[in-house]
């Protein structure tokens, strides 16, 4: 252990910026080039540690096999070199009576993660996990620094956590917008570290000491735990590649920084050991000044927001609000939050369907539509009895943050389920729950506590759900109290005193309102309910439903579990929130209600713009195939409900859908019709198929499938937008796609087809670069599965190229690929 | 840096990009209703990029390359701007978000990004020629004529884009984000223009999707 509040630890400066004064080359890398001399590194480490250094970070940041082009050597081996001529600084400073620490330096793999890139989580896991195995041993403290991705982040620290000792300080690089390359703000930063117990957290690289310095006291104010900062020398000289801060300006503006109380300082790009030795001569006497004790005597007297306090005995910032986080955004519940409840197979047909048939899309779009209609956090449940949840929760969950950022809840009561989600969660997530059951809670709250996540508690035991609010407040106290055993900070605690159904126990409605307010006054922690069970069994649930909700509300329901879509819920809501002062002026009630028709009972958020009254013709008010052509998509929804009155699912499709589409596709052919209109047409079509699988999944039946089409973008091609217009399109003539995503090995494509039987893939490449790997891709399916035919398509390909490369197919677009599989399928 | 967009995304090549030809064939309500398409996309686009870009003078020999293309293009040059632009990450994720809930609007998102990287890398070019004394020539990026990609994580590596503008390359030398320009200037103390690959050397040959159409990449140029 390491108490970084023990004293101001000087860190050390630039490794690279130095490599190149001592002559490393433009086109050598600093690995290599340190590898090849590791006495030049030792003397650099030696040089920051006679100027001042306490810490130096041994130069294992290139280590990494995904950087193995710009080294030679294993990574243990690579490691090690770094690590030993770290090392023999600290014993040559020893001789000298210092006391240095050696930290293991951890960096971006070089590799970007998914959904940005191609890397898994599990993989960025591993790569790290290599390097600390490697030097675990010698190292004293471990650091993770110039990151933008939260994520591998979150990978880095679970591979120092789970595979050493070591204690462990985290920095990541911000821009002038307070946000990293990749979008993640110093909160979600703070929040999420914090849960996942660093030891200590700040900011390096990318801005100089004057840009980061407000920075610095943000993060201050975010965390209780020790922060550090290694600002650049300024901007580099794009033609000298002189750095444009001096050591004298460095020192001067870093000062601040001891004013705001940083535990540990020191520089990144461009700095040199004069900067060290100026900034250990400003920490001393700025420790001189604090231990003078009076503030008057301190050089931050004029300027010290804590003036009076002290530095040193400054009172840290409570937070005592529950916030929660995705990779890049942070959610405050500061105030009613909605939790979207619609990710939930229970009770939805169409849900549970697309969760068998691994329809994942249908699932996204539900989450994007909760999203609009105003969630907040979206609660996620995959429980279907026959489905591995281990598996399918963590795979929801990618999915779900690669086109969401808000918060996720997950939703299970299966430890494994909990943890695998958790692991790849991105930010800090909220576990729907736990409850008053001694065996559930050992199982789960260490789960909580180890990712830092934040746990919904169930008034309910083994004994069930006590009548009494009493009782049910019994629970939560227990729960509350075991939470925060296991280390788990009381705000991040919600307590959900569940909702019971008015028809059949009408008394203990009131008990479970009553219940939510004991939590709150009592306990002083968040409390959720979902709210839609109250009105089982009863006519006009709506009614029955808003209501309860705003009773909840009064009595301090924070985090409503409802379906956003649900406007009447939302309006109450909002309304709650203008009747409270609580939404000022009205301003947002305005922002979503100024232009809403309020009919009996329906209250409409906002008309689609896309819609038309007048759109007569077959399929009566709503011309299908005028809806279609002109891509509107709420109209097309209305059309084909309006069919399915007169007629059944499969004529609907047959009869209007498709020769719709069909007209679509010859306008599209002929040029009279483009690519976006065609799109348009497409997805208008898509919701007018979607409202008849919901209605083919509540009677039980199956959707009648053209064919199985399997479809991938080729390993090391990350474009996708093609694949996935020829996606859309195909799905509406009936097939069913198979879409293995993009970067797709050769291997899992065989696998695929051979697994479900498959007679035809559509393969798409849009570089020079990866035709290469497409041509693999059609031996690997020409060896294996020779049955299976094979179309290509995407930019750089010609008709020719795709035949000398063994494709049956070229495909020069959607259509093309249509035309192409009812070929296959009709012979 | 960062680059300030200061107009809007050209339409004539926005929808060149998305394949729509204007002349004639649409009627005035759907031409009106692409252009408010294009509207919407633009100003989501705006909100979400955030371009930033980055170059280092550094002697000819420094910096590596492969192809009669190129060499060709800095002949005469004793030095060369290597620069890199992107417009970041969250063009990316508005990108991919969309694409689930609307396809169309996806590629109209899509192809509007590819003209304002070019858009913002024609800025950055002339602000690097402000800097710059001597003679310079037009950008030429890899991939172009018989330049290959992989020369991409060169590029790269002598800008330090990753830390500097956060662009990443793939082992399969694509970028990431995907709406990015790398490129290199000639220098000389001569004048110099540089010289634009021809279809005869484009490493794309019979595959250009232009050439197919019987146009040329350096009209645009």
């Amino acid at each position: 252990m390491i108490d970084f509040n023990e004293k101001i630890y000087i860190l050390d400066g630039a490794m690279g910026t130095m490599l190149q004064k001592c002559g490393m080359n433009p086109d050598e890398t600093t690995t290599q080039f340190g590898l090849d001399h590791p006495e030049i590194i030792t003397d650099i480490h030696m040089q920051y540690i006679e100027a001042g250094s306490d810490i130096i970070y041994a130069a294992t940041f290139g280590v990494s096999k995904y950087k193995k082009h710009e080294f030679k050597g294993s990574i243990k081996s690579a490691t090690a070199t770094m690590m030993d001529a770290a090392m023999k600084a600290k014993e040559l400073a020893a001789e000298k009576k210092r006391n240095i620490k050696v930290a293991l330096g951890l960096s971006s793999l070089g590799e970007l993660l998914e959904p940005m890139g191609t890397l898994t989580f599990e993989d960025a896991y591993d790569a790290y996990k290599e390097v600390v195995l490697a030097a675990k041993d010698k190292a004293d403290l471990a650091v993770i620094e110039t990151m933008s991705d939260l994520y591998e982040v979150k990978a880095a620290v679970l591979a120092v956590k789970e595979n050493s000792d070591l204690p462990l300080i985290v920095s990541m690089s911000f821009e002038e917008n307070g946000r990293t390359f990749t979008g993640v703000s110093l909160e979600a930063m703070a929040l999420t570290l914090e849960g996942l117990g660093v030891d200590a957290m700040g900011i390096n690289c990318s801005l100089g000491p004057m840009e980061i310095l407000p920075m610095v006291k943000k993060l201050k104010e975010y965390t209780n735990l020790p922060i550090f900062a290694k600002p650049n020398a300024g901007l580099p000289d794009p033609e000298s590649g002189e750095y444009s801060i001096d050591s004298e300006q460095f020192t001067n503006i870093m000062k601040d920084y001891f004013k705001i109380g940083v535990n540990m300082i020191g520089g990144c790009c461009g700095s040199s050991p004069e900067y060290i030795k100026g900034l250990k001569a400003a920490a001393v006497e700025a420790v001189e000044q604090i231990k003078g004790g009076a503030c008057e005597s301190c050089y931050a007297f004029d300027l010290c927001e804590k003036a009076g306090v002290g530095i040193c005995d400054a009172e840290s910032i409570e937070n005592e609000e529950l916030k929660v986080c995705s990779g890049n955004s942070v959610v405050t519940v500061d105030r009613v939050t909605v939790i979207g409840e619609r990710i939930n197979p229970t009770g939805k047909k169409r849900m549970k369907q697309a969760l068998l048939d691994e329809d994942y899309d249908y699932i996204l779009s539900q989450a994007a539509e909760q999203i609009d209609a105003g969630a907040e956090i979206l609660d996620v449940n995959v429980g279907v009895p026959s489905l591995d949840d281990v598996k399918v929760l963590p795979k929801v969950v990618k999915m779900l943050q690669s086109i969401t950022s808000i918060p996720l809840q997950i939703d299970s009561s299966n430890p494994k389920a909990i943890e695998a989600a958790l692991r790849v969660y991105n930010g800090k997530a909220i576990v729907n729950s736990v409850n008053g059951e001694a065996a559930v809670m050992e199982s789960i709250l260490p789960i909580v506590k180890k990712y830092g996540a934040a746990v919904v508690g169930l008034t309910l035991d083994e004994k069930g759900i006590p009548d009494r609010a009493e009782d049910r407040f019994l629970i939560a106290q227990r729960i509350l109290t075991k939470a925060i055993e296991y280390g788990i900070p009381k705000k991040d605690v919600i307590i959900d005193c569940l909702t019971l159904t008015a028809s059949a126990q009408q008394r203990e409605v009131a008990e479970t309102l009553k219940c939510v307010r004991m939590v709150k006054e009592r306990l002083g922690v968040k409390t959720a309910l979902g709210v839609s069970n109250v009105s089982f069994g009863l006519p006009m649930r709506p009614v029955i439903n808003r209501t309860f909700l705003t009773l909840a509300i009064e009595y301090g329901l924070d985090l409503p579990i409802i379906n956003p879509n649900n406007e009447d819920m939302m309006a109450s809501i909002y309304a709650f929130n203008v009747l409270k002062n609580v939404d000022r002026n009205a301003a947002a009630f305005i922002e979503r209600y100024g232009n809403a028709s309020v009919g009996t009972a329906v209250i409409s958020q906002k008309t689609d713009g896309n819609s038309t009254e007048n759109t007569t013709g077959a399929g009566g008010l709503y011309d299908i195939f005028y809806c279609i052509e002109k891509g509107m998509k709420a109209d097309t929804v209305k059309a084909v409900n309006k069919l399915l009155k007169e007629y059944n699912e499969m004529e609907t499709v047959n009869e209007f859908l498709i020769p719709a589409l069909d007209n679509v596709g010859k306008g599209f052919e002929k040029g009279t019709i483009f690519l976006p209109q065609m799109l348009q047409a497409a997805t208008a079509a898509q919701a007018g198929f979607d409202v008849i699988k919901t209605k083919l999944a509540e009677n039980d039946k199956e959707a009648v499938s053209a064919g199985t089409v399997v479809i991938a973008t080729v390993k090391g091609d990350i474009h996708d937008i093609g694949k996935n217009i020829v996606k859309v399109i195909m799905e509406n003539y009936g097939f069913k796609i198979i879409d293995l995503g993009r970067d797709v090995p050769a291997d899992k494509i065989v696998e695929t087809v051979k697994k479900k039987n498959v007679k035809l893939v559509g393969l798409s490449a849009l570089m020079t670069t990866t035709l290469k790997s497409m041509e693999e891709t059609i031996d690997a399916l020409k060896e294996d599965v020779p049955y299976c035919k094979i179309m290509v398509g995407g930019a750089v390909l010609t008709a020719d190229y795709a035949e000398k490369i063994g494709a049956d197919y070229y495909c020069k677009d959607a259509m093309k690929a249509v035309e192409v599989a009812q070929e296959v399928f009709n012979e | 840096m960062i680059i300030e967009i200061t107009e809007s995304i050209n339409r004539e090549y926005w929808l060149e990009t998305l394949g729509v030809n204007f002349t004639g064939r649409l009627d005035d309500e759907e031409k009106q209703r692409l252009c408010s398409q294009l509207e919407i996309a633009e100003k989501q686009l705006f909100e979400t990029a955030c371009p930033k870009a980055v170059y280092r003078v550094m002697p000819r020999d420094a910096v590596r390359t492969e192809g009669f293309s190129i060499e060709k293009h800095l002949e005469g040059c004793h030095k060369v701007a290597v620069m890199g632009v992107t417009l970041g990450a969250g063009v990316d994720e508005l990108i991919r978000k969309t694409q689930v809930t609307d396809v169309a609007m996806a590629v109209i998102m899509d192809c509007g990004a590819s003209v304002l990287a070019e858009h913002v890398c024609d800025e950055f070019e002339k602000y690097i020629k402000s800097q710059i004394s001597g003679y310079v020539t037009s950008r030429f990026s890899p991939g172009y004529g018989d330049y290959p990609l992989d020369c991409q994580k060169d590029i790269i590596r002598c800008i330090d884009g990753q830390r500097k503008i956060g662009l990443f390359v793939t082992s399969t030398s694509l970028m990431i984000p995907r709406k990015s320009v790398t490129a290199l200037m000639g220098i000389s103390e001569h004048p110099v223009k540089g010289r634009l690959a021809t279809c005869e050397e484009c490493v794309l040959g019979e595959k250009c999707t232009l050439r197919k159409e019987g146009k040329l990449c350096s009209d645009r140029f």
